[in-house]
This record gives C-alpha cells, sequence and structure tokens, in this order.
C-alpha cells in the first residue's frame, strides 16, 4: 500500500492527468453538444398490435413487447428512411449548413447525439444521417402495462415534434400493413375453401337430384336407403359449406375493421408536444463529470498499478536489505543540489 | 587529441585551480562517518568506492569518506583516481591532474610527484596526463606493486574506482581493495542492474544508499510509520 502512495506522490502528475483529462472530456461533450429540445408522446395500446421478433417472455408486458417492436423498426434503414421523408427530418438535415470553425471538430468528436456530424449531411449519406439521429435520439420505454413513451431529442422545437409525429405515423402504418396482410391471407384461405366447397355441394346436390329422378314414386323414395344417404352427405357439404360462408364473412369484416380508425389497437393519448423550452444541462453535466470522473480514476490505478510494478529501483534502506540481501552501511538523505 | 595537447590542456586547468579542501555537505559527510564505522573505522586499511551505473555519487562518497578518515580519526589519507572514463575526482577539487598513475606506470615519474596534496592530511593520485591510456595504465597498476608502494607512507587508501557496468577493469580493481562500497542511487539504478554489478564482483559489498527522499507527506509518514 505505501509503494502504492510512494508511486502516486512521486508521479503526482502523470497520474493525475487522466482523471483531469477525462474530467474536461466529459464536460466538453456536453458543453459543446447544440441546446436539444425533447418531444414526447404516449401511445395506448388495446390488443395485440405487433409480434416483436425477439420471443417475449411470460413477465414482458404488452408495453414492453411493443417498445421492444418500435426499437426493432428503429434498426432499420428502410423504416428511419421513411420517418426522415414523411416527417421533413431528411429536408432539414439537408438544408441545415453544416457546422464549422475551430470547435466543429471537437463538437463532431465529442457529439454524442449525433447532430453535429448530421447537420448539412450529402444527398448520399442522407439516410445513414437520418439512421444515426433517430437512434442516438429516439428513446422508448414502457410506461405502465399498456402505454409506451416515446421521446425524441432534436435542436429545434418543432423538428422535434414533427420528426416523432412521422415516427408514430409510420410505426402505426407498419402495424396496419402488417395486419392487413395478415387478414387478407385469413380471407384468401377461406374464399379458397368456400370455392372448393361450393363445388362439392353442388356434386352432392347433383347426384340427390340425379338418382331421385331414377326412381318411380315418392312413396319409395322415402324408404330408399341409397337417397337417404346422398341426402345426408348433401347436408353435411351444406352446412360445411355455410360454416365456411360464416367463417369468409368474419374474416371480411375483421379486414375492414383493419381500415377504421383504431383498428390497429394503438391509440395515441398524448400527441407529440410542441416543447417550449429546450433540455437543462446540468443532469446531463453532472451525469457524465461522474462516469469521466470513474473512468479517470481507473485509468489512474491502472497507472498507478503499472508504474509500480515497472519500478525496480530501491527507494529506501528496507529495500536494499529485502531485495539485495547486502549489508547496508548507510543512507545519504537527497539533498536539493545534487551530487556531482 | 594528441598526448602532448592533452598535456598542454591539463597543465592550463591544473594552473588556473588552486587546490581546495574538499567540501562535502553536512547529511553526506554523517552517513560517510556512520559507514565508516561500519567498515573498520580506524582498522581500514584500503577502501574502493564504486557503483553500479555511473552518476550515483561515488566520487563525492570517496572523498567524503576521505574527510571522515581524516577528521574522524586523524589519519593520513591517499585518495586515488581509478575511473579512467571520468575522471573528476581532481577537477572537483582543483587538485593538480598531472603527472599521475599513467607516468608513474611508464616511468615518467616518481611517487612522490604523483602524490598531490589536496587538504591537511588528505592527498590525491589523479589517472595522468593522457586519459587515454588510462585503461593500460591500470592494467599494468593491477601486475605491479605500485598501489603497495604509493599507499605506504598513508594510513588508509580510498580508491574512486569506475563503475561496474561497462568497465572491464572495475571488479579487477575492486578485488586489490580490502573492502568495497558500493554506492546506490536511490529510485534511480534498477534492481536488475544492481544484482548484475555485484554479481561481477569476487566478494560482496557493502551498500550505501545515496539520495534517499521518501515523496509521502509528514502526516502519512506518520500514519504508515514510514
Amino acid at each position: 500500500m505505501v509503494r502504492y502512495l510512494e508511486t502516486f506522490y512521486r508521479h503526482r502528475l502523470l497520474v493525475l492527468t487522466p482523471v483531469l483529462l477525462a474530467v474536461v472530456f466529459g464536460v466538453a461533450l456536453v458543453l459543446l453538444r447544440p441546446s436539444l429540445y425533447q418531444s414526447s408522446a404516449k401511445i395506448w395500446l388495446n390488443g395485440p398490435a405487433m409480434e416483436s421478433g425477439v420471443p417475449a417472455s411470460s413477465s414482458q408486458t404488452q408495453a414492453e413487447q411493443q417498445a421492444a417492436v418500435i426499437r426493432e423498426f428503429l434498426s432499420t434503414r428502410a423504416f428511419t428512411a421513411e420517418v426522415g421523408v414523411r416527417s421533413g427530418l431528411a429536408d432539414y438535415l439537408s438544408q441545415a449548413s453544416p457546422q464549422s470553425g475551430p470547435l466543429s471538430g471537437l463538437r463532431s468528436l465529442v457529439g454524442a447525439s449525433g447532430w453535429s456530424a448530421a447537420l448539412g449531411a450529402s444527398h448520399n449519406r442522407l439516410d445513414d444521417a437520418v439512421y444515426d439521429v433517430l437512434n442516438r435520439n429516439v428513446k422508448v420505454t414502457a410506461d405502465g402495462p399498456q402505454i409506451v413513451a416515446i421521446s425524441f431529442d432534436a435542436p429545434s422545437a418543432r423538428v422535434a415534434q414533427s420528426t416523432l409525429r412521422g415516427l408514430i405515423d409510420q410505426y402505426t402504418d407498419e402495424v396496419l400493413k402488417v395486419r392487413r396482410a395478415q387478414s387478407q391471407a385469413v380471407v384468401d384461405f377461406f374464399q379458397q375453401q368456400v370455392t372448393e366447397q361450393a363445388k362439392t355441394l353442388a356434386a352432392a346436390d347433383a347426384r340427390v337430384a340425379q338418382y331421385a329422378a331414377t326412381l318411380r314414386s315418392s312413396k319409395t323414395a322415402a324408404t330408399d336407403l341409397t337417397l337417404v344417404a346422398l341426402q345426408r352427405a348433401d347436408d353435411l357439404a351444406r352446412q360445411r359449406y355455410e360454416g365456411l360462408l360464416l367463417e369468409l364473412d368474419q374474416a371480411k369484416l375483421d379486414q375492414s375493421a383493419q381500415t377504421q380508425a383504431g383498428g390497429t389497437g394503438i391509440r395515441l393519448i398524448d400527441p407529440p408536444n410542441l416543447p417550449a423550452a429546450h433540455l437543462g444541462r446540468t443532469s446531463a453535466l453532472l451525469r457524465t463529470g461522474l462516469a469521466s470522473l470513474a473512468a479517470g480514476l481507473l485509468i489512474m490505478l491502472f497507472s498507478l498499478l503499472a508504474l509500480t510494478a515497472a519500478d525496480t529501483s530501491l527507494h529506501n534502506p528496507d529495500d536494499v536489505r529485502r531485495a539485495l540481501g547486502l549489508r547496508l552501511v548507510g543512507a545519504i538523505p537527497r539533498l536539493r543540489q545534487a551530487n556531482p | 587529441m594528441t598526448p602532448q595537447a592533452e598535456l598542454q590542456l591539463l597543465e592550463g586547468r591544473s594552473a588556473a585551480r588552486p587546490p581546495r579542501a574538499p567540501a562535502i555537505a553536512g547529511p553526506i559527510l554523517e552517513a560517510c562517518s556512520a559507514a565508516a564505522l561500519q567498515l573498520g573505522g580506524p582498522t581500514l586499511k584500503s577502501l574502493g568506492v564504486t557503483s553500479t551505473i555511473r552518476g550515483e555519487g561515488k566520487t563525492i562518497v570517496a572523498t567524503g569518506m576521505a574527510v571522515v578518515q581524516r577528521k574522524d580519526f586523524g589519519r593520513k589519507v591517499l585518495l586515488l583516481e581509478l575511473d579512467v572514463d571520468h575522471p573528476d575526482l581532481a577537477l572537483q577539487h582543483g587538485a593538480d591532474l598531472w603527472p599521475g598513475l599513467s607516468e608513474l606506470v611508464m616511468g615518467e615519474a616518481t611517487i612522490e610527484q604523483v602524490i598531490h596534496p589536496l587538504a591537511d592530511g588528505i592527498a590525491v593520485v589523479t589517472i595522468g596526463a593522457a586519459p587515454s591510456a588510462g585503461p593500460r595504465a591500470l592494467i599494468e597498476l593491477l601486475r605491479s606493486s605500485v598501489l603497495q608502494d604509493i599507499g605506504r607512507d598513508y594510513d588508509v587508501l580510498i580508491g574512486d574506482l569506475p563503475a561496474l557496468l561497462g568497465s572491464n577493469v572495475g571488479p579487477l580493481l575492486a578485488e586489490t581493495f580490502q573492502r568495497v562500497l558500493l554506492v546506490v542511487r536511490a529510485g534511480v539504478t534498477p534492481l536488475g542492474r544492481i544484482q548484475e554489478a555485484t554479481a561481477s564482483l569476487a566478494s560482496e559489498p557493502a551498500v550505501l544508499l545515496n539520495g534517499v527522499s521518501s515523496p509521502l507527506p509528514r502526516w502519512i509518514r506518520q500514519i504508515t510509520g514510514g
């Protein structure tokens, strides 16, 4: 322990520099970031909107599942590109002037929100810029068993609001698209079943009529076992046909319900708001400062360990006895003037 | 540089500097005094002061040991400058640089001529006029009985030896002294180098640690008992 303390005091500047640099870097990270406005919205789920690709655990609420689905969508470039176009985010990024000046490089380097690098993006990397900005600035959380909260941070209040609205609209469209495809598949299936069953029924009807025509009187018809069997088969085919018709009607009903308002099982409770003031920096400063301090202290700890391990020189009389095993006859204290 | 040129340079430097008594800092003398007692005190016949690498303070310690032998025990001391690579013992104290051991071994000077007074009871023998001829002179010195002859009128011989690493004659010279003192610069010389240096010696040297300091503040030293 004393050895480490000695190393610390011997190389004070060296071991404290990483701590200082880490804190300065962390504070710069927050201070050089552009002021951001946060727009937020809440959606309520009243039914299974969409299955997540990730197997849902039984303890997961519906809101948690849908939050995972939204995050999955955000991880695709097609989805983020659609959001960028419909919300005007892509236009905003392409039209905003790129940041210049001596601090722009540093801003890009430390800009955790991604805005510094995205502003003024060229056309061929616009989709990448939109993807980056959305993935860094959209936060999706389950705010209860059936409520999902979504927020988005942007340098402009209006951009924050319109982007969030675009994101929710795009998500709703995607849900609708999937559900429509699913219900269309169900309708198609029953339609095919009904068509085939109609043919079966028509054939059964024809067989009954054909056989009945061969009988001489209605009295013998009532006791003819073949006719009874044919009529029973015809009745069964009709019942099956009517059942399928009902299923088809139900599927069509479900399909038409998808096009109605609220048919997605998603309801926008709190629409995206227009933020009046930008986000405060105090908590971010505190959080980042503490994280930087911790990182710096970790580096300092490793530096101390490395410096102590690397220093094999003798520092005091005990070292001589322990390391050399030779007889020590004296020790000269360090003098201000170096010995010749 | 030709031997004549070296001679002229040394004559000029010697003439410009009158001999002066060695001024050694108090803490160094105190440490040397304690070390002298452990190395035999007034019974010590000869002491070779060496180090692992140069710059560890062996020259100042050799001078300090000479002063202590004179002051504490009233003995006549002869300091021998044997560090041919960095012969700065006589230079530091303004003693005559020439003639020295090189001339003595080559028969160009007598023993009386090579002994230069440094202070009361302390004299110095330098490496001589031609430092380039120094290694040859040292080998001749080891072969001959010059060291015994030169120290006949003195109570104790103290040699400022070359650093052990990087010198072929350093360990051999150390063997000619009754005791060897290894000066170690605290916080500078790596342990591996010191072990390498001590392994080259025939007998175990005593160690004097130079430049000891604790970087810890006093209050921490009080807590840790350091």
